[in-house]
C-alpha cells in the first residue's frame, strides 16, 4: 500500500546527508498525491499510510524521520496514533488538522505532536514544517 | 427572553396575589400548601404573612392590567374565580413553577415541576438547584443557573429563581425551563455546520494543493494525472454544494406543491438521469410497474428521491448486475390504519391506499449495525467506497426529507453481500382499477389541503 520514493532532488531536504523519510498517514487520495509528487520533489522519502492502523505498522517497518498525521482517519484517530507512537519513540510528528477546534488538543501536547498544520494547507507549509521537524543534521539551512 | 420576561411578569403577579389572597383569608391554596409540606415530611415553618404582604402587592399590581386589579389582593373575595383560574393555568403551562414564603416553606408547586420532586434520576439535580437558588433570591437576589444531565438522555435545564416583591423578605418563586430540545437542535446543527466545513475544505484543500505541485512539476504525465484529479476534487465540491442546496430547498419545503403525479413519469426521468452512470458499470435498470399508479406529489421532489436511491444502487453495485424498481398500491385497510399516525390517517378516517415504491440492488448491502443511520446527513458506512464513487453523504437525507414532505415513509431492508432494498410509501391518489370511463377532475393544490384531497380521492367513484 505505499507508494514513495520520488527523488528527484535529494539533496535539498538533506543537505547533502542521507534523505529524510516522511510517513505521510492520510486517506484523502488527493493529498497523497500531491503531496508525494511534491515532498518527494523537495528531496523527502514518502513513506504512505491511509488509515490509523496501517500508520503504526508502517511506522515500526520504515522507522521515519519524521510523521505527517492527518487527525481524521478511518479506524484509529490520529490522535490515538500519535499516543500510539509516543510510547515508545520521539520521532517528530506534524499533525493535520482541518478543525480549529483539535489546535488545542493537539498543540497542547496532550498528544505528544511537536507541530501542527491546518487544512487546506501548501506545500510551503508542509515543506519547510517537515524540515523544522526534522532532526537536526536532516534540516535545512535556512 | 421577552416570554420568559413575560411569564416571570404573570407569575410575579400571580404570586403576589396569591400571597396577600393568603394573607386575608385562608383558602383551599393555603391548606393545599400545607398538606404539601406536610406530606413532604419537611419542617415547613406555617404561613406567617404579614399585613403588609398585602399592601405591598396591591401597590405593585393595582396600576398595571385589569387582571392585576382584579387580582388585588385588597378584594380577593370577589375575584376568586380568576385567581383560581390563574392558578389553573399556571397549574399546567411548560414550564415548572415553585413558589415559597419567606421561611422557604413550599406554597405552590405546578405539575410539571412535580417531577423534580419525584426524580429518582439525574433530575434530582434540577431539585436540587430548585432549593438552592430559592434560598438565594429568599436572600433579595435574581439568580439563574443551567443544570446539565448528561444522560442517557442527554438533558438541559434553565433554574432561575428570584424575589418577587422589594426585597421585603416576602417568598421567592423559581421557574424550571426544559431546553433539552433546543440544546438537541442546537447540536445538530452545529454538528452539520462543522461537517459542511469539513465535506468542502476537503476538495477545495485538495484543488490547491494539487495546482500547486503542478505548478512546479516538469512530468507531463504526472501533471496530466494530478490535473485529472484536479477534475475530480472540483466535481466533488460542486456535487456537494448540489445536494446541500437541494437538501436545503426540500427541508424548507416552501416550494413543495402536490400535482398528481404518475410514478411511472417520475421512475422514468430518474432512471433516464441515472442511465449514463448505469451503462458505465454494464448495469441494467429494471422498471415493473403499472402507468395507472398515482401519486399526489411534488414531481421534482420525487424524482429527486428516485434518482438518488437509483445512484446508491448503482454506486454499490457490481458491474453487470440489475436493479429492479417496483411498484405496487396496497390498499389501507382497518387494522392498518390504527396503526398508522392522525397526520397519515385523512379526514375522513378512511384508511389510505398506499403506493409501494421500491428499489432493489444486487450490491454489497448494508451492515446491520448501520441500517438506521444511513438517512442521516454525512453519515458514510465506508468513508473511502463514498469517496472513491463520488458520494456527497447526501443522497438519502434528501430521500427522507421528501418523504417526509410527503407524510409518506421510507424504509430500508438489506442483507451484506446479497442486496438492499428501499421502499418508498406514499399515499395513493386513485384506487388501481379505474376503467369506467369517469375521470377524477383535480387542480394542484398546496400541502395544506393534501389531508382533505386525500379523503375526497379515497370516495368510490
Amino acid at each position: 500500500m505505499s507508494i514513495s520514493t520520488r527523488t528527484t532532488n535529494p539533496d535539498s531536504a538533506s543537505g547533502g546527508s542521507a534523505p529524510v523519510t516522511v510517513l505521510l498517514v492520510e486517506d484523502e487520495e488527493a493529498f497523497v498525491d500531491a503531496l508525494t509528487v511534491g515532498l518527494g520533489r523537495e528531496g523527502f522519502i514518502v513513506e504512505v499510510a491511509r488509515d490509523g492502523a496501517e500508520a503504526l505498522e508502517r511506522f515500526a517497518l520504515v522507522k521515519p524521520d519524521l510523521v505527517l498525521l492527518d487527525v481524521m482517519l478511518p479506524n484509529i484517530s490520529g490522535l490515538d496514533v500519535c499516543r500510539e507512537i509516543r510510547r515508545s519513540s520521539d520521532t517528530p510528528i506534524i499533525m493535520v488538522t482541518a478543525k480549529g477546534a483539535e489546535i488545542d488538543t493537539v498543540v497542547g501536547l496532550e498528544v505528544g505532536a511537536d507541530d501542527y498544520v491546518t487544512k487546506p494547507y501548501r506545500l510551503r507549509d508542509s515543506c519547510p514544517d517537515a524540515r523544522c521537524a526534522a532532526p537536526p543534521q536532516f534540516r535545512c539551512r535556512h | 427572553m421577552p416570554a420568559s420576561s413575560l411569564l416571570i411578569l404573570i407569575l410575579g403577579l400571580f404570586a403576589a396575589a396569591a400571597l396577600g389572597y393568603l394573607a386575608a383569608k385562608t383558602v383551599p391554596l393555603k391548606q393545599q400548601a400545607e398538606l404539601r409540606a406536610a406530606s413532604d415530611a419537611a419542617e415547613a415553618t406555617p404561613l406567617a404573612p404579614t399585613p403588609l404582604v398585602g399592601a405591598e402587592a396591591s401597590e405593585e399590581a393595582a396600576p398595571t392590567t385589569e387582571v392585576a386589579q382584579a387580582l388585588n389582593p385588597a378584594n380577593p373575595g370577589s375575584n376568586s374565580g380568576l385567581l383560581e383560574r390563574l392558578r389553573d393555568a399556571i397549574e399546567h403551562i411548560e414550564q415548572g413553577v415553585i413558589l415559597c414564603d419567606d421561611t422557604g416553606a413550599e406554597l405552590f408547586r405546578n405539575q410539571s415541576a412535580q417531577r423534580y420532586i419525584e426524580a429518582r434520576d439525574g433530575l434530582v439535580l434540577v431539585e436540587a438547584a430548585v432549593e438552592e437558588l430559592m434560598i438565594k433570591a429568599l436572600g433579595g437576589r435574581a439568580v439563574r443557573r443551567e443544570v446539565e444531565l448528561f444522560g442517557p438522555p442527554a438533558q438541559s435545564f434553565v433554574v432561575s429563581a428570584q424575589p418577587f416583591t422589594d426585597g421585603a423578605g416576602l417568598g421567592a418563586l423559581a421557574i424550571v425551563e426544559d431546553h433539552s430540545l433546543q440544546r438537541r437542535t442546537e447540536t445538530v446543527r452545529r454538528d452539520f455546520v462543522a461537517n459542511i466545513s469539513h465535506e468542502l475544505k476537503t476538495p477545495i484543500g485538495a484543488l490547491g494543493l494539487l495546482a500547486e505541485t503542478i505548478r512546479d512539476e516538469p512530468e507531463s504525465e504526472v501533471v496530466a494525472r494530478l490535473a485529472e484529479r484536479m477534475i475530480v476534487e472540483a466535481d466533488r465540491a460542486a456535487h456537494t454544494i448540489d445536494d446541500l442546496l437541494e437538501l436545503s430547498r426540500i427541508e424548507f419545503g416552501d416550494e413543495t406543491e402536490f400535482d398528481e403525479i404518475s410514478v411511472q413519469s417520475v421512475v422514468s426521468e430518474a432512471t433516464a438521469r441515472i442511465a449514463a452512470a448505469a451503462g458505465h458499470s454494464g448495469i441494467e435498470v429494471v422498471v415493473d410497474l403499472s402507468p395507472q399508479i398515482l401519486v399526489l406529489g411534488d414531481r421534482r421532489q420525487l424524482v429527486s428521491a428516485v434518482f438518488n436511491l437509483l445512484d446508491n444502487a448503482v454506486k454499490y453495485s457490481p458491474e453487470g448486475s440489475e436493479i429492479l424498481v417496483t411498484a405496487v398500491v396496497e390498499p389501507g385497510d382497518s387494522t392498518q390504519s390504527a396503526q398508522l399516525s392522525s397526520a397519515m390517517v385523512p379526514a375522513g378516517g378512511a384508511p389510505r391506499s398506499m403506493v409501494k415504491l421500491s428499489v432493489t440492488d444486487a450490491g454489497i448491502g448494508i451492515p446491520r449495525k448501520d441500517l438506521d443511520r444511513v438517512f442521516e446527513r454525512f453519515y458514510r458506512v465506508d468513508r473511502a467506497r463514498s469517496r472513491a464513487t463520488g458520494g456527497t453523504g447526501l443522497g438519502l437525507a434528501i430521500v427522507r426529507h421528501v418523504v417526509s414532505n410527503h407524510q409518506g415513509s421510507v424504509s430500508v431492508d438489506s442483507i451484506e453481500g446479497v442486496g438492499t432494498t428501499f421502499i418508498l410509501s406514499l399515499a395513493a391518489i386513485v384506487p388501481p382499477q379505474v376503467d369506467d370511463g369517469s375521470q377524477v377532475e383535480i387542480d394542484p393544490m398546496t400541502s395544506s389541503e393534501l389531508t382533505d384531497q386525500v379523503a375526497l380521492f379515497d370516495l368510490p367513484s
